[in-house]
């Protein structure tokens, strides 16, 4: 295997884990009973906001 | 902004902090007009489900996992021939406005679509407007961290540029994990 596919590999491997561990948080939340969804996901929501910012170093 | 164009052969070096201010107020600024499309967006078409945007975050989750560069951007870039045509501080200004719209210059990321489809399903303008303008702001630090580190400690505003790309390259984890925890969240 190559380096170029290792690395490939390995992105996809912490990708994918990242995203199931946001899937277990999701449905963590939503099972844990919270008595409303809305504070919470405005909070991801604000996170996802600086983070689509923080990503976008252009510049142009 | 980071090397504002000389205007007719002079470039005011005082004139750099008041076209970093201009660009940063632009940034954030542009990205609040893109709240007041997608609310208008919101209005015009009525009623969207949540689980759409839901749906859109979830897939957005699995597309940055497996193939983070590729999603659909403008390939449009501000003309730098608008520094000698406007001046430094106009260009500035159009410049941060441009980007902080997010869409007209390529997209600063996937999850941009995510915020825009949960926009466009939002019952809380206030949120909308809020969420938006923490776009705006986190867009506009990155550039504002650079110019100052470069001015100040007399760094290479290329080398530093670069090494920004790679921090932020290194929050696609975060950003992942907080698409898909939203994207549950919205379809269920």
């Amino acid at each position: 295997m190559g380096v170029g596919q290792q690395v490939l590999g390995g992105r996809l491997r912490w990708g994918l884990t990242a995203a199931s561990l946001g899937l277990a948080t999701g449905a963590l939340m939503l099972g844990s009973g919270a008595p409303s969804r809305g504070p919470i996901l405005l909070w991801l929501l604000a996170a996802l906001a600086l983070l689509a910012g923080l990503r976008g170093v252009r510049t142009d | 902004v980071i090397a504002l164009p000389s205007v007719r052969g002079q470039e005011r070096q005082s004139s750099r902090p008041t076209a970093l201010a201009l660009y940063a107020f632009a940034v954030v600024a542009g990205a609040l007009v893109t709240a007041a499309l997608v609310q208008l967006g919101a209005a015009l078409l009525g009623h969207l489900p949540p689980a759409g945007a839901g749906a859109v975050a979830l897939a957005s989750a699995v597309a940055a996992a497996t193939t983070p560069d590729l999603y659909p951007s403008s390939a449009w870039r501000v003309p730098r021939t608008w520094g000698w045509r406007f001046g430094p501080r106009w260009y500035a200004m159009l410049f941060g406005g441009i980007l902080g719209l997010g869409f007209l210059t390529a997209v600063p990321s996937i999850s941009f679509y995510t915020l825009v489809a949960w926009g466009l399903t939002a019952h809380a303008p206030a949120n909308v407007w809020l969420v938006f303008a923490l776009f705006g702001v986190a867009r506009a630090i990155p550039s504002l961290v650079v110019v100052t580190l470069a001015n100040t400690r007399h760094r290479d505003p290329v080398a530093l540029l670069d090494q920004a790309r790679e921090l932020a390259s290194a929050l696609l984890a975060a950003e992942i994990w907080v698409l898909a925890a939203i994207g549950i969240m919205l379809l269920i």
